[in-house]
């Protein structure tokens, strides 16, 4: 009896203790901004044609040169880019972007929203470059860009740039490493929102050797994937593939690399286990005799590294080369394709995924993409936009764009990821060591 | 023999003796003076109106006796008793007659004349002697062995209080001047001089009549070998004062104006005014320590003596006229008979000193009633007891306080230099700027805020100001020192619950190291350790309140202000005695309603009353502030830091940043428990401890924001846990007192268990808190000498609103957090003044970041800020926005982070004229003084208070907000105008708390006794 009231104050103990640990729940105060951010979509030069693909008349985009800094619509579905680059907030329907020379060569690549850092893998600085580099600031500052520099001589002294704010500027590869063969670059942006383009464009004299657009990496990885690579089957010459792959870091890299198409996966010979060197761009001649239309490169690596195939072709009667770039994994994501017709390539162990077609009659067609190893896709004629869904893990994927031009890569992936920042909150503590 | 010297010595003296109801001293005076060796020649008796049998005493003695009104002053008293001896007036030269002033309380020793003649003999320069003075009771008590007066007007005898009389004062010594009780003089020189001024009734006469015998050249000497005993009845108050010139028989106003008159008549004419600032400030000054010592009589005294003086100014004139007509010297001769500052200070402070160990280490009382008296000189053959420095080691006190040092000193190996981190602030660089901090009306914190500076600044600045201003070094120590100061805190307080010295040095130990204490420490929580330290001061009390009636008023505002103290620095504390307080009134209540002793009820309520809200009078108006926004009760000084989750807090974990791991668990929650049954007084203590914890428990489950923050955390319920700490040491003191011979005694059985697990999980704590705590936990978020977040070049220009964006990610949430800082870090107080989010900047910032704020820039630059730093590392998405937008100008990308410079007219003060046009105007910190050059509008970029004003040519230009929020001033007209924040307000409350903190100041302070209240014997 005496002891009742202790008794009481544990089981009060006790209650308090179970009621505290129903009510305590992580209380999260912060608020978050979801956003795609506007992406930017390279601009034409002299004797060049640049259109992008929409997906939508009402799609908001603004010149980046332009007065005005708000945006208004495409009012078209295939927009043709002028000398100004053009900023689309497209939010997440990445669009496609096919430039060409008429009759010489043609290329493609998305436009992306500003990024970290990119990777171009390709281009040449020697007496055939005509190659350039569209540094877009589609900030409203300026922006300060270090462009760092690779080749077979190793690594060349960058460049930093001062972008003005809302302007581009063109860099020519022969003035980052003159007489260089083979270069792959970097483009670290120290303030701004820039995005970067790079143009391969070679000629001998008046004569020109086709031309293409590099499509950027985001980053240097031990395990890339180069979903596709054109063959051109039944033409006399065996095409002439040249894999080029830059060991940014410190180590030397010790890389396998595995050729997967539809005729089976095998490792080409002299590139298993092979050494590279680090800081060096090191080309290695790719002939595989492969009677597949396309196949791609699973590149395993001990060290980061970054890559890309040229693919030397003859088209139409002149000669053309492609730039095939590392994609990342495949997700669900939605594309812009009107008038491009592009062939869309995936590759991995197990592919399925499904394809939502929006064809220019407002209609929908759907399908679903299965296989192994390598499938393909061709877009119909008159779609507008695909969405891409359901897709099975491990998959990477490219399309491939033709044209009376030439021919032009694009990995698939997305243009502008959605972007949550955390709204800033009120806290005294941040003026606190 | 006597006769024979007589006949050898041709000096007459002439004894005059006036008496003022001296009847008590009377009959031994005179025959002390009927027993002097050397007769003397002529007794002449003044009486001045004596209501008791004192006349008559004389007259029996036959002596010739003068009545004089009762009015009469002592000087002319003696004029009266010269003038009479002119009746037995002989052929003496008046050079060898000598006048012998006697008081009516003062009995020379048969010896005296004939020692101060005999010093004379050979001295023809002195014409003024006088004899050593001891205690009328205590003969051993040395009064006077002459006497000077001190430039603050005191008198001065250079002794200490109550100085034992060992010769050490012996010899003949020129003195500047004897006390009149026994003085000597030669009659020549004092009729030349007029007598004693008749200004000086009583006195300070002697000290006057001295100086002027001075500065005539002639000397002045005290003879040691003649002793005389002073009763000092008219000082100690034993008589009344019927002098005319006193006021409400106020002896001490008395002695304080004849002092001051002494100094302001005698000292040369360019001291003057630097005596009388002396004067009046040192009569403040004692003023204030009488009214601290509750004796207001004595307070006024001392005011109105430097005011009676200051409206007679004519009588100073005639003063210092009539001593120019005698100086022939400088009054400079007396320079060297003035106690210089130095010795006035020594004493003073020594005196200090001698009352503050009394009071500490009070004498030990001889057993008076001891039949065994012990003989001196066995005391002197008894070889003193040697101090064995081995036998100290032995001791649990010095072992633990040692080890304590040392383990402290390793833990504390990051914590050396300027602290910061966690909930702790940078402290500023001296105590000023915490003076300025608690005094100032408007605080410039973020985007400025009038909130009242919370009274634990007013605390550390006070205790800063001890620590020579080095705030920085008083937190240093603070925290190096707290496992040091908690440990005597607890011991204290455990000493009155057992007399193991080792156990309860063991459980004070416990108590520095439990899990709370490590915690607070690591995270730089200065309530909850103020509380920590504190509590077990109050908890010393805590079970007094059974009896509260019976406890003395001193006492309750004593520990008011303790409790006063512990509120300026933790309300959850003051919460938690409030809700003890309150239920020990509602059960007084209660028992009124069924037994109706209303006096015993009024007697408990009030004494409750008194230390439930003497405390928030104390800390008010912060503590009136937190009421109004209640959440401010359960939050802690300095930032909101979360606390741990309510499982780890039943464990008497706190949690949170800086606090030990969930398997050093302490083995408080088992001695609560354990103790909750048992049948001792520890009972009480553990169902404290549970109660508090299980409020501990409940506390943590919640989540607050608070103090400049908008994000909320868990509640840090460590005061809640220090209550629960204190209530299981003292509870484990209690039933562990004892227990081993307790459990030797008994068989086998559960107490056995319980005892051994107790001991178990304390070793298991002490093994695995040691190791956490000198590894991991000297890590902790409390670190010295850390990186600012400003970068240098931003805190150069003294004003400059930098807003910092800091993001950080904890278990996959990524948050970004923002605040606007001026100059430097934040440093202690201003996150307790930090004002509330400004919605129009979150907006902005909102839009800034998700990249759509076209208008950001213009928005916080119109705020005044002018820089936007995002410190390292940055999320990059952001910086992407940021630098995607208007209006924001990169200036630097440093390892610190990232500087943008913000467009458009970032100032404090920015005014638009009429067409449009802004310019930025020159500001101080808070105010300015400036000008426009039209009509136009003044926006002041800090927040709205209506204490804002400007006032332009006398007049006081409307305020208003603009659409920002923030205050603006239409002018119609050019001109110079005043920017100020009116603190009159803030002035008003200061005011009052300092009259609420000396009120309970003084009436927690011992009451003083007027002179007349201490006893005869304790005096002389």
């Amino acid at each position: 009896m005496k002891n009742r009231s202790s008794l009481a104050l544990i089981v009060l103990l006790a209650t308090t203790l179970a009621f505290a640990n129903l009510v305590s729940a992580s209380v999260n105060s912060n608020r978050f901004s979801e956003s795609f951010p506007a992406s930017a979509c390279p601009s034409s030069s002299s004797g060049m044609t640049s259109t992008v693909s929409t997906g939508n008349k009402s799609t908001p985009f603004r010149r980046v040169a332009g007065k005005l800094s708000s945006f208004k619509p495409v009012q078209s579905s295939r927009y043709a880019i002028g000398a100004d680059p053009i900023l689309l907030d497209s939010a997440d329907l990445t669009a496609v972007v096919w430039q060409s020379f008429s009759g010489v060569w043609g290329g493609s690549t998305i436009c992306v929203s500003p990024e970290g850092e990119q990777w171009f893998i390709g281009g040449t600085g020697d007496v055939t470059s005509k190659g350039r580099l569209q540094l877009v600031n589609s900030g409203l500052s300026d922006a300060t860009v270090d462009i760092s520099v690779w080749s077979e001589g190793g690594e060349q002294s960058g460049k930093s740039l001062t972008i003005k704010a809302n302007s581009a500027v063109f860099v020519r590869l022969d003035s980052l490493a003159p007489g260089q063969k083979s270069l792959a670059l970097k483009v670290s942006p120290r303030s701004g929102r820039v995005s970067a383009f790079m143009l391969d464009e070679r000629g001998k004299g008046l004569h020109s050797l086709g031309g293409d657009v590099i499509n950027p990496v985001n980053s240097a990885e031990r395990e890339l994937v180069i979903p596709a690579v054109p063959q051109q089957v039944g033409k006399e010459k065996t095409p002439l593939h040249l894999l080029r792959v830059l060991v940014p870091g410190d180590i030397d890299a010790n890389i396998q690399v595995d050729l997967v198409s539809n005729d089976g996966t095998f490792t080409p010979l002299g590139l298993d286990n092979r050494l590279l060197k680090h800081g060096t761009v090191n080309d290695i001649a790719l002939n595989p005799t492969v009677n597949a239309q396309v196949f791609a490169l699973h590149i395993h690596s001990d060290q980061p590294i970054v890559a890309g195939v040229m693919s030397s072709l003859t088209f139409a009667g002149h000669r053309e080369f492609l730039w095939s770039s590392s994609a990342p994994q495949l997700t669900d994501m939605s594309l812009a394709i009107n008038g491009l017709d592009p062939m869309l390539i995936f590759t991995g162990d197990l592919i399925k995924l499904k394809i939502e077609t929006r064809l220019s009659d407002g209609k929908t067609k759907n399908s679903t993409v299965s296989g192994a190893d390598v499938a393909l896709w061709n877009a119909p004629k008159d779609a507008v936009k695909i969405r891409i869904s359901a897709v099975s893990p491990g998959i990477f994927a490219a399309g491939i764009i033709s044209s009376a031009s030439g021919i032009g890569y694009f990995p698939l992936m997305t243009g502008s990821s959605l972007t949550r920042a955390a709204i800033p909150i009120s806290n005294i503590r941040v003026i606190n060591r | 023999m006597a006769d024979q010297a007589k006949q050898e010595d041709s000096r007459r003296v002439t004894a005059i003796l006036v008496t003022h109801d001296g009847a008590t001293w009377l009959p031994q005076v005179v025959a002390s003076l009927a027993s002097q060796t050397r007769p003397i020649d002529l007794t002449i008796a003044v009486d001045t109106g004596s209501i008791d049998n004192s006349a008559n005493l004389l007259k029996s003695a036959r002596i010739h006796v003068v009545t004089q009104p009762r009015d009469t002053g002592y000087g002319a008293a003696i004029a009266v008793g010269l003038a009479e001896t002119s009746r037995y007036s002989s052929n003496i030269s008046t050079k060898d007659e000598w006048i012998w002033l006697i008081h009516d309380d003062c009995a020379p020793q048969a010896g005296a004349l004939q020692a101060l003649l005999d010093a004379l003999e050979d001295r023809p320069q002195v014409v003024v002697a006088g004899p050593k003075l001891l205690g009328w009771y205590d003969h051993t008590h040395l009064l006077e062995t002459g006497i000077s007066i001190a430039s603050n007007g005191s008198r001065w005898s250079g002794l200490e209080i109550r100085e034992y009389d060992q010769g050490q004062h012996d010899g003949i010594k020129e003195v500047l001047s004897v006390s009149t009780a026994g003085m000597l003089i030669r009659r020549d020189i004092f009729e030349d001089f007029g007598g004693l001024d008749p200004n000086l009734a009583l006195f300070r006469d002697d000290v006057d009549f001295g100086w002027r015998v001075r500065v005539a050249g002639h000397s002045v000497i005290v003879v040691t070998d003649a002793v005389a005993f002073h009763a000092e009845a008219a000082a100690s108050e034993r008589r009344q004062i019927d002098v005319e010139s006193t006021f409400f028989n106020r002896p001490l106003l008395l002695d304080r104006r004849n002092g001051a008159y002494v100094l302001l008549a005698n000292s040369s004419w360019w001291l003057l005014p630097w005596l009388a600032v002396t004067l009046f400030l040192s009569a403040v000054i004692r003023a204030i320590g009488y009214l601290l010592a509750k004796l207001p009589g004595y307070a006024s005294d001392e005011i109105l003596a430097i005011a009676l003086l200051l409206i007679h100014p004519s009588e100073l004139r005639k003063a210092r006229a009539q001593r120019r007509e005698h100086r022939l010297v400088s009054s400079r001769v007396v320079s060297t008979f003035i106690p210089p500052r130095s010795s006035q200070f020594r004493l003073t402070t020594s005196r200090a000193f001698d009352a503050i160990r009394e009071k500490i280490f009070p004498a030990p009382t001889t057993n008076q009633n001891s039949l065994i008296q012990e003989s001196e000189d066995e005391d002197l053959l008894t070889p003193a007891p040697a101090f064995k420095w081995r036998s100290a080691l032995k001791r649990a006190e010095v072992v633990g306080v040692v080890c304590v040092i040392a383990f402290t000193t390793m833990w504390s190996r990051h914590r050396f230099g300027n602290l910061t981190g966690g909930a702790l602030a940078t402290s500023p660089e001296g105590a000023s700027d915490l003076w300025r901090r608690y005094t100032d009306s408007w605080h410039s914190v973020g985007m400025g805020s009038g909130s009242p500076t919370p009274p634990w600044i007013f605390l550390l600045a006070l205790a800063s100001t001890v620590f020579f201003g080095k705030a920085a070094l008083l937190v240093t120590i603070l925290f190096w020192a707290a496992p040091l100061l908690l440990l005597w805190s607890m011991y204290s307080l455990l000493r009155t619950l057992s007399r193991n010295s080792w156990l309860i040095f063991g459980a004070s130990l416990a108590y520095a190291f439990s899990p709370v204490a490590v915690a607070t420490i690591n995270s730089g929580r200065l309530g909850t350790l103020m509380t920590l330290l504190l509590l077990p001061q109050i908890a010393r009390y805590i079970p007094q309140l059974d009896k509260i009636q019976n406890i003395q008023w001193r006492f309750i505002f004593g520990l008011s202000l303790l409790v006063g103290a512990l509120t300026a620095f933790s309300l959850p504390a003051y919460m938690a005695l409030a809700i003890l307080l309150i239920t020990t009134g509602v059960k007084d209540y209660l028992t009124w309603q069924k037994n109706s002793e209303k006096e015993l009820f009024i007697a408990r309520i009030t004494r409750e009353c008194a230390l439930l809200f003497t405390p928030l009078f104390l800390t008010l108006p912060w503590s009136f502030d937190a009421f109004l926004s209640p959440s401010r009760l359960l939050l802690e000084p300095g930032f909101v830091v979360g606390g741990g989750v309510p499982n780890l807090v039943a464990l008497g974990n706190p949690g949170g940043m800086g606090s030990m791991p969930w398997w050093a668990v302490s083995p408080g929650i088992l001695i609560l428990l354990v103790t909750a049954f048992s049948s001792t007084s520890a009972r009480s203590y553990a169902h404290l401890g549970l109660v508090t914890l299980a409020c501990a428990v409940v506390g943590s489950a919640f989540y607050l924001a608070g103090h400049g923050s908008q994000t909320s955390q868990r509640l840090w319920v460590g005061t809640w846990l220090a209550f629960s700490t204190v209530a299981a040491v003292c509870a484990g003191v209690i039933i562990l007192d004892g227990l081993r011979e307790r459990l030797a005694r008994s068989h086998f059985h559960f107490r056995h268990m319980l005892a051994a697990l107790v001991v178990v999980m304390t070793i298991s704590y002490s093994f695995t808190s040691v190791l956490w705590t000198l590894t991991q936990g000297a890590d902790s978020p409390v670190q010295a000498n850390q990186e600012p977040v400003l970068p240098a070049f931003l805190a150069v220009v003294p004003g400059v609103k930098t807003l910092v964006l800091r993001s950080s990610s904890s278990s996959s949430l990524s948050t970004l957090n923002y605040y606007i800082v001026r100059e430097s870090d934040a440093q202690l107080g201003d996150a307790d003044v930090a004002p509330a989010d400004s919605p129009a900047i979150a907006q902005a910032l909102s839009e800034m970041v998700d990249g759509s704020g076209l208008t950001s820039s213009k928005v916080l630059s119109a705020h005044g800020i002018k820089y936007l730093f995002m410190k390292n590392p940055v999320d990059d998405a952001v910086v992407r926005s940021i630098d995607g937008l208007g209006g924001f100008v990169r200036t630097s990308a440093t390892h610190a982070g990232i500087v943008w410079r913000i467009s458009g007219i970032s100032e404090r003060l920015v005014f638009t004229n009429i067409k449009g046009e802004s310019k930025s105007l020159i500001t101080d910190q808070v105010g300015a003084h400036t000008a426009t050059s039209g009509p136009g509008v003044l926006s002041v970029a800090e927040n709205f208070d209506s204490a804002w004003q400007v006032i332009q040519e006398g007049k006081r230009i409307p305020l208003s907000k603009n659409d920002l929020g923030l205050p603006q001033f239409e002018f119609t007209q050019a001109g110079e105008f005043s920017l100020i924040h009116d603190g009159t307000g803030r002035r008003g409350w200061l005011a009052l708390q300092v009259i609420v903190l000396l009120t309970t100041v003084v009436m927690a302070l011992p009451a003083g006794r007027r002179k007349s209240e201490i006893s005869v014997q304790e005096l002389t």
